[in-house]
């Protein structure tokens, strides 16, 4: 019993770390997703996500852009599982700062059609 | 040597919160100055409706007519007073609803952890909060149904007497203290309910941070109010004073020029400063208790724990 609850435990864990962790490589299948990879801006983004973690005003800081825009953006990746929220941090002025990172290093695209 | 360490704490802490907040408010001026425009253009837009809507029954009810409700207005004294009260109040609800939606914006900024705001998002506050803002303003602003220059009669303003000047003065100070001290007994409240949802529990948090931290409160808002009410307060009172003296009349204007900047002052500056300044010490007062308290990690969990009773 404590040793499944153990394994239960260790498997959380793990999926837990897998959900905050960013992977070597994502094999992308969902046709939906591959028309956000390749859009101009959502793509610049997650590059840079790729790179490293950074909150919109970051992103905004380096880009220029509108950060209702980017927020948007963010917010479609975060929606096709394509970046993911890596930290949670309270500055010396008592502001939560949101962190953003790419889900993987690489995205491969395999799609066979028809399915 | 506790007590200046305290002192300049306390002084740093003050200088602290109107440098983030002011930096806040440059970086998201537009979203601020939106929801101020949007909801004086609200207030007047519900005003003429509802006065229009008003006017179509006295048009319609054969013993009024519109006469009634402008000329006549002492026949029908009662239900007049009623409906122009009526209307008031709900345009009142609309731009005191709408303007709260600042605190919102704050909390936006503060503690969305995307650190920026949009005007739209104004709008899911207001339908979230907007009876809870519209209370806890009418608490705060209880000292200003104090009378002050109604007890002047504008006609008879060139002969007001020495004791009457006197009272509208003293009125008009007494009302200023009285509403900083609403100020920073009630300041909390707004934060506390956009952060988590409750109108009673913000009465307790507030009063838990004034009663842990009242110096911090009395000279943040002591500031506020030297910055954006006081110009207002001796500008009007300087207006009253040379009209009921009857100095030269360009003196006169003068001044009223400047009331009107004092009143852009409170309104385009004044309230949104207020809007962060009381989500930044909500937030920093919170988060430093729950740092003395339990940690990093629990930190995360009330914060996410607010953040599911907002949604």
């Amino acid at each position: 019993m404590n040793k499944e609850m153990e394994v239960e435990k260790m498997g959380k864990t793990r999926e837990e770390k897998e959900r905050n962790e960013q992977q070597e490589e994502i094999i992308i299948s969902n046709p939906e997703v591959v028309p956000i990879l390749f859009h101009e801006k959502k793509g610049f983004i997650l590059k840079m996500l790729i790179d490293k973690e950074m909150t919109i005003i970051d992103i905004k800081n380096k880009t220029g852009m509108n950060p209702g825009t980017i927020k948007r953006h963010i917010t479609d990746l975060l929606k096709h599982n394509l970046i993911f929220i890596s930290r949670e941090k309270i500055n010396e002025y008592s502001i939560l700062m949101k962190f953003y990172r790419a889900r993987a290093k690489k995205f491969i695209i395999r799609i066979t059609w028809p399915q | 040597m506790n007590q200046k360490t305290q002192k300049k704490t306390i002084g740093e802490s003050t200088k602290t919160d109107f440098k983030v907040s002011f930096t806040m408010l440059k970086e998201n001026y537009k979203a601020f100055i939106a929801t101020e425009l949007f909801a004086i253009v609200a207030f007047l837009i519900t005003y003429m409706v509802l006065f229009s809507i008003l006017s179509l029954i006295y048009i319609i009810l054969p013993n009024l007519s519109v006469s009634d409700l402008f000329v006549s207005i002492k026949q029908n004294y009662n239900s007049s007073r009623l409906f122009v009260a009526l209307i008031t109040l709900l345009s009142y609800i609309v731009l005191v609803g709408f303007l709260n939606c600042q605190y919102g914006l704050a909390y936006d900024i503060f503690s969305s952890g995307d650190m920026f705001a949009e005007f739209k998002s104004s709008f899911s506050y207001f339908r979230k909060h907007w009876w809870k803002y519209v209370l806890l303003t009418f608490i705060m602003g209880i000292s200003m149904f104090i009378p002050d220059r109604r007890f002047i009669h504008p006609v008879k303003i060139t002969s007001i007497t020495s004791v009457e000047i006197t009272l509208v003065i003293t009125l008009r100070i007494l009302q200023f203290v009285l509403s900083w001290i609403f100020l920073v007994i009630f300041s909390i409240t707004l934060p506390s309910v956009t952060a988590q949802g409750s109108f009673t529990k913000s009465f307790d948090e507030s009063f838990k941070i004034l009663k842990e931290n009242p110096k911090r409160l009395i000279t943040t808002w002591g500031v506020y109010f030297l910055v954006f009410q006081l110009p207002l307060l001796v500008f009007s009172l300087l207006t009253i004073s040379l009209t009921v003296a009857g100095i030269d009349i360009i003196l006169i204007r003068i001044m009223l020029v400047f009331v009107v900047l004092s009143y852009l002052l409170i309104i385009f500056i004044g309230m949104p400063m207020r809007a962060l300044l009381a989500t930044r010490i909500y937030n920093s007062l919170i988060f430093a208790n729950v740092q003395k308290t339990e940690g990093e990690t629990e930190k995360k969990e009330i914060m996410n724990k607010k953040k599911e009773q907002n949604e």
